[in-house]
């Protein structure tokens, strides 16, 4: 920033009638004209420098650690109001940072009550703001820190389909789109870090946190990844521009796949298949993007914890990717090195290995990392340790522009957040996020065309977001986006159908199915309703209690059964029996392991959780005003006995197997249209390549059938022989073409020399000669292929 | 140079090699030299090694008792050399920790420990001098998770993981049975197929191990390079790779299988000393409990074999054999292939009365619906054609069970891998159901009871060099003569590397008269403490551990011990 622009900002903050008292002229700088870090016209390298050498440990430290439940502190005694006095005794050093603002954690207990107002949460964070200014010695100012998975988890926010459902929609232009709107929101309320996107790898559905990925994928995790952050954080490596905030790649790594897919359980990847599978989304963020802060996972890979996994965070991470970003723990990660892995004795130790690995700030609350002032002094950790992480964390806030202008606006936050335009986006993100699995021609229905319409199931009338849902001001449910649909056209009839569970609480510890004898009364009222209707359309899935992240053995969230839970097809199969057109909509975050529903229903859409305005988009599929055109970024199993079930899994000979034991319910890739599309075989832009070269793929794809619609056109690659082992098919590209009926268009899709590498035995990245099939189709199990040589 | 051999002269030479009245260890630990093992193939293919009339290896190591394992392969290797088979395929050492992969059956259960020390036992037996002529035994698995069955999904396996579960058992058959040959897994880890595997078959089994012995390829496992794996384009490329990865001897079609034929005696002991008592209620023993003759109705699930006549057989005048509408305890027999439809007839037939279940087969698949409203519940195993018989005396009581689960027994498919060691962050547990296993590894009950005692510590402090004895008291509390076995685990408190919630090492399985009480004295070396360090070196750290003891791996009593610094292990 030049000192032009940071006058620029600080008439912006004259402009703050309601903090007229603000000024950024604090009483270091009316000491000492302008101090080098001060300025915003330094190179950040220098400022950090500057004022690494004015801090005393205990201030150092203090940039380690944030507040949570510790918020208390800084509390004014039974308020929910931030106390400069509290803090100056609690902080005399001060604080580096803030978790999750937006919540009421360490304020008095109101029951039902977890969230600040955003006017509050704002007030909150210019009150914290301006001590960090004025009131301490140096005037660092705070880092903000809020979860914005598919959305600002916040109080009326937008609140956007969750992450699965978007890496379905295979546009990872809507997904950046998506994301820019998340950074401004968030931003808006005084934030400038959040912990998004997630990059993992997600290979076993049992796994409650399944929702939270874009899937199974690694080239897919790694578009959508890099587009989500994009979004979040704007390109490039500079300063943070306005309207966005720092992205956290997390989690590195081998959280997608924990043993028996209970969460945070133990993953033993070797090194190769890391390389190939689980680093690759985080490689190429790193890559692409100015990525500013990862996190490594909870769970231990081969027996080394990922927060003190040296050889992750240090070798690859620092060394081979040349990140040079923060390494943000996960919430109490720290603490668990000792509770949950025992590689570490105490606190104190634990703080020194993750430090010494390379870790430079503690979440949420710094539990460990508030005793490394002690720990140095006693020289059981160089003070250089404590250094290297502090610039890391300082550098952030230079980065962010947080020196110049820390503060946050009520009024504007209101103008811009959940406004007409982040709706209209939420709506279209919806829409393009939903994926035809079963079709035999019963939808799309025509609004008119059945007088009474029966909308019936657990997830009908309540808007479903996920977990890592804030509460946005509305959102619509499918019942509401049918009423709405059908006003004037067609009766709307509704029954409950079945309880999926007691309670509706989202964050309730204790998961309680719903009661079987009140279920089967509730299951006889939908027969009734559904027998006196023309068509039923069923609402299925999870909830976000049935699904979720296990984060504590007493907040449980995995699954060891893949079905519908509950009484679901207890319902399915007494409306099945009615013998009307049954459609089923799946809302959920886990994939529809559904055998008994795709076998019943004359259609299944799975909708995910489609955000605030899903059900608007849910009632316009159904009625054909929108032409589903999502694809599965999972493999759906058939039984939970597959698991783990991915389509690149390498090729293995197999006992007792009778042909097809293996396939899944549904492939990866897949996913139907209102209209039908054909798709040639691919074309090569050269049959011989070099290794090192690239080569564009080329595809016409055909709207044959009457209606506009999308396909999605995806390039795999084979190596068909190789020194390792290689899986049958690895995606490498896709698009996702929008046709109108009848027409044609001829689909280019480049592969570079990325495509065709692979890890060989002395561990090195190569492209080795030799003949490769290009793979090109609508999904990974109907494709069509091209010989491709490579020579030396 | 074969072709100019006669096979008597191999033979005689092979016989000379091994002098037939060599009985000390150190005849028996000397591995066949690939030259011996070449020439002792000219005979005929390697047979796969069955049970025959033996329980399988996973009834075997149920027994948790090494020397009747070691006399069974002694008599199993007799009646093949007398059956003029010079090699066997098997055992298998692999590691069964999730029944989707492998024959469960085949294997000597999910913990490395108690498949090393069975291995030992069956590597030891079929290679004693005792047998008559020597016999090849081929180690298979070698090395990581068994193939999946079915529609199973692959499993990763990482290195550090590979090297404490998978290769221990081989490497306890090398230094201490004289293992002859291995034959690599089907499998591949990390992308590299064992057949093809360098590092696994030359770099670790010879450098690290010291294996002397011979690498023989399982019948399809250099063509699974070509036709499965893709990193060979033809067969005489495979066979390259294979050769240079540390193939000594390559593909031989398997031979005709040849069944073992031990004396009865010896394999109704086995199989009499595998059967576990999973749950009981008081219902069992049958006979014998207050002189009413009971009505017993027997109903069979899949196929049972023979169980339901030897059933009828010891019945005897003690018990009436019934229709199920008339009896008062109702029998039902679960073998491989039953249907669910078949399971609810049986337990409906019950019609309210005691249900003893008996599972024969590979795992017993118990549901826990069952576990929950059987009196009793039985695992008989694949015991072999004595088995009937086996169970039968059990069931009234003419034998007292003794046998202990060498698996852990999962509630559903949903939950699996599931196995006792595991690492402190596994196993967080599901929504609507347990995560708790149905029966607990090392578990298995008696007709009698007893009394353990915590685990006293001949030193509380050690150094890496050091060892110690771990005593336990156990005490017959009650009326009959029975066995407990006493397992030993340890702990390591805080490590450098996640180490296991519980790790096994050590049991003794003791016959008790009621009322005798008997000290049981289990060896504990600090080299059975070492881990793999983050340079994958084997170390013993000094630090705090917890040695556990007592009849079952979910109920144990704790003691402390200190690993000090110094020591050379």
């Amino acid at each position: 920033m030049t000192r032009h622009s940071r006058r620029e900002a600080l008439k912006t903050l004259a402009g703050l009638s309601a903090y007229g008292a603000l000024t950024i002229s604090g009483k270091a700088t009316a000491a000492d004209a302008t101090p080098p870090y001060k300025d915003p016209g330094l190179p950040v390298a220098a400022r950090v420098k500057d004022l690494l050498g004015r801090m005393t440990l205990e201030e150092k430290v203090a940039q380690l650690v944030a507040l949570w439940s510790t918020k208390k502190d800084v509390l004014g005694e039974g308020s929910n109001d931030f106390s400069p006095a509290r803090a100056t005794h609690a902080y005399p050093h001060g604080f580096g940072g803030v978790t999750r603002p937006s919540d009421r954690k360490g304020a008095p207990e109101i029951p039902g009550t977890r969230w600040r107002t955003p006017a509050d949460t704002i007030r909150f964070v210019n009150d914290v703001q301006r001590w960090a200014v004025h009131e301490t010695r140096l005037g660092i100012p705070v880092l903000f820190h809020e979860e914005s998975l598919h959305g600002y988890m916040a109080t009326e926010s937008t609140m956007f389909p969750m992450a699965i459902a978007m890496a379905g929609s295979f546009d990872p232009e809507l997904v950046r789109r998506v994301n820019t709107v998340i950074a401004r929101e968030t931003r808006a309320h005084g934030s400038h870090l959040v912990l998004s996107p997630v990059v993992d790898i997600a290979r076993d559905a049992r796994w409650g946190r399944i929702e939270e990925t874009f899937g199974e994928d690694p080239y897919l995790c790694g578009e959508m990844g890099v587009a989500a952050v994009t979004g979040l954080q704007g390109e490039g490596h500079g300063p943070l521009a306005p309207g966005h905030v720092f992205a956290t790649l997390k989690h590195m790594t081998g959280h997608g796949e924990p043993q028996a897919g209970e969460n945070a359980g133990p993953a033993f990847i070797p090194e190769r298949e890391l390389r190939d599978s689980f680093l690759p989304p985080f490689r190429a963020v790193v890559a692409r993007t100015g990525i500013a802060a990862v996190m490594p996972s909870y769970n231990e890979v081969d027996g080394v914890p990922s927060h003190v996994n040296r050889w992750l965070i240090g070798t690859v991470l620092r060394g081979e990717w040349k990140f040079d970003g923060a390494i943000l723990s996960d919430y109490n990660a720290v603490e668990q090195l000792v509770t949950l892995h025992h590689v570490a004795r105490d606190d104190d130790e634990a703080a020194i290995h993750a430090l010494e690995t390379g870790v430079d700030c503690e979440f949420p609350d710094g539990a460990t990392y508030r005793g490394l002032v002690r720990l140095v002094r006693a020289g059981r950790v160089p003070e250089s340790a404590v250094d290297t992480a502090c610039a890391r964390m300082l550098a952030l806030k230079f980065r962010a522009g947080l020196f110049e202008q820390p503060f946050a606006d009520a009024a504007q936050a209101a103008r811009i957040t959940a406004n007409d335009e982040a709706r209209a986006l939420a709506l279209e993100a919806a829409r393009r996020t939903l994926c035809l699995l079963v079709n035999d021609g019963t939808l799309p229905l025509a609004a008119g065309a059945h007088k009474r319409v029966a909308v019936i199931g657990p997830n009908a009338a309540v808007a479903r977001l996920g977990g890592y849902s804030g509460r946005p001001k509305h959102a619509v449910s499918l019942l509401d986006g049918v009423k709405a649909r059908l006003a004037g056209h067609a009766e709307v009839v509704f029954a409950q159908g079945v309880h999926i569970t007691q309670s509706e609480e989202r964050e309730v510890d204790d998961v309680r199915l719903g009661d079987p004898v009140r279920n089967r009364a509730l299951i006889a009222e939908a027969v009734e309703v559904a027998r006196g209707a023309d068509v039923i359309v069923l609402a299925l899935g999870d909830t976000e209690q049935t699904s979720r992240e296990a984060y504590a053995g007493n907040h449980l969230g995995d699954r060891a059964n893949l079905d519908l839970v509950g009484d679901q097809n207890a319902l399915l199969d007494a409306l099945h029996a009615v013998g009307k057109p049954l459609v089923v909509l799946a809302i959920n975050g886990r994939p529809p392991s559904y055998p008994n529903v795709a076998a019943k229903a004359n259609a299944l859409l799975e909708c995910w959780y489609p955000g605030q305005e899903g059900g608007t988009a849910m009632a316009e599929a159904l009625f054909g005003d929108v032409n589903p055109g999502a694809k599965l970024p999972v493999t759906v199993a058939r039984d939970v006995a597959q698991v783990p079930l991915y389509y690149y899994a390498h090729p293995t000979p197999r006992l007792d197997a009778a042909p097809g034991d293996d396939a899944p319910l549904f492939p990866f890739g897949f996913g139907l249209s209102y209209t039908t599309f054909a798709l040639s075989a691919p074309r090569l832009s050269a049959g011989r390549i070099r290794a090192g070269a690239g080569v564009v793929v080329e595809v016409d794809v055909r709207n044959t059938g009457t209606r506009a619609g999308d396909e999605v056109v995806q390039v795999y690659v084979r190596d068909r022989l190789a020194s390792v082992v290689r899986p049958a098919k690895l995606l490498r590209g896709f698009a996702r073409v929008g046709l109108a009926a009848g027409e044609t268009r001829t689909v280019r899709i480049a592969l570079e020399a990325p495509a065709f590498t692979l890890w060989n035995l002395a561990m090195k990245e190569v492209v080795e000669p030799g003949y490769f099939d290009i793979l090109t189709g609508p999904d990974s199990r109907d494709l069509q292929a091209a010989a491709l040589e490579i020579i030396a | 140079v074969l072709h100019r051999i006669t096979r008597f002269a191999l033979l005689a030479a092979a016989c000379a090699a091994f002098p037939a009245d060599a009985a000390d260890d150190s005849a028996r630990s000397a591995p066949m030299s690939t030259g011996e093992i070449t020439a002792l193939l000219a005979f005929g293919p390697p047979r796969p090694l069955v049970p025959g009339t033996l329980p399988a290896p996973i009834a075997l190591a149920a027994t948790w008792d090494r020397a009747l394992v070691h006399g069974v392969y002694v008599a199993a290797g007799r009646s093949l050399a007398a059956q003029k088979v010079t090699a066997v395929l098997g055992p298998s050492l692999e590691v069964a920790r999730d029944p989707r992969r492998g024959h469960p059956e085949a294997s000597f259960g999910e913990d490395s420990y108690l498949v090393g020390e069975m291995g030992v036992a069956a590597v030891g037996g079929l290679q004693s001098p005792d047998v008559g002529h020597r016999i090849l035994a081929i180690a298979t698995g070698y090395a990581g998770p068994p193939l999946p069955r079915g529609g199973a999904g692959t499993a990763p396996m990482s290195e550090r993981e590979l090297r404490t579960v998978f290769l221990a058992p081989y490497e306890q058959a090398i230094a201490r049975a004289g293992l002859s040959a291995v034959a690599p897994s089907r499998n591949e880890m990390g992308g590299v197929p064992s057949h093809a595997n360098h590092w696994l078959l030359t770099d670790v089994l010879r450098g690290e191990m010291h294996f002397t012995g011979g690498v023989i390829a399982e019948p399809e496992g250099i063509s699974d390079l070509v036709d499965v794996y893709r990193i060979a384009a033809n067969a005489d490329d495979a066979a390259r790779l294979a050769r240079a990865a540390g193939v000594g001897v390559p593909t031989l079609p398997a031979g005709e299988v040849v069944r073992p034929d031990v004396p009865e005696a010896l394999a109704l002991r086995a199989a009499m000393r595998a059967v576990t008592l999973l749950k009981n209620d008081g219902v069992l023993p049958l006979a014998g409990n207050g002189g009413t003759r009971p009505r017993i109705a027997l109903a069979e699930v899949g196929s049972a074999g023979a169980m339901a006549n030897a059933i009828r057989d010891a019945a005897g005048e003690r018990a009436q054999i019934v229709a199920p509408g008339e009896a008062d305890r109702l029998v039902v027999i679960f073998g491989p292939g039953g249907t669910a439809e078949a399971r609810r007839a049986a337990e409906q037939a019950a019609g309210g009365h005691p249900v003893i279940a008996v599972f024969a087969g590979e795992r017993p698949g118990v549901a826990p619906a069952l576990a929950q409203h059987a009196s009793a519940v039985i695992a008989a195993w694949a015991l072999g054609p004595l088995g009937p018989r086996a169970v039968a005396a059990v069931l009234f009581g003419d034998a007292n069970p003794g046998g202990k689960l060498p698996v852990t027994i999962a509630r559903s498919v949903g939950q699996l891998p599931r196995f006792h060691d595991a690492k402190p962050s596994a196993g967080r547990g599901y929504l609507f159901e347990s995560n708790a296993p149905l029966f607990p590894f090392g578990w298995g009950l008696s007709y009698t009871t007893f009394e353990v005692g915590p685990p006293r510590l001949s030193a509380a402090q050690i150094d890496a060099a050091g060892n110690l004895t771990v005593s336990v008291d156990v005490r017959n509390t009650g009326t009959r003569a029975g066995d407990e076995t006493i397992q030993l685990y340890v702990r390591q408190k805080a490590s450098s590397i996640t180490r296991a919630v519980q790790q096994l090492a050590g049991f003794e399985r003791v016959t008790l008269a009621p009322g005798e009480a008997r000290t049981v004295a289990l060896p504990l070396a600090a080299t059975a403490l070492r881990l793999w360090d983050i340079s994958m070196r084997r170390v013993v750290e000094p630090g705090e551990y917890e040695v556990m003891t007592g009849p079952d791996s979910a109920h144990l009593q704790s003691a402390a011990l200190t690993v000090t610094a110094g020591g050379k292990p």
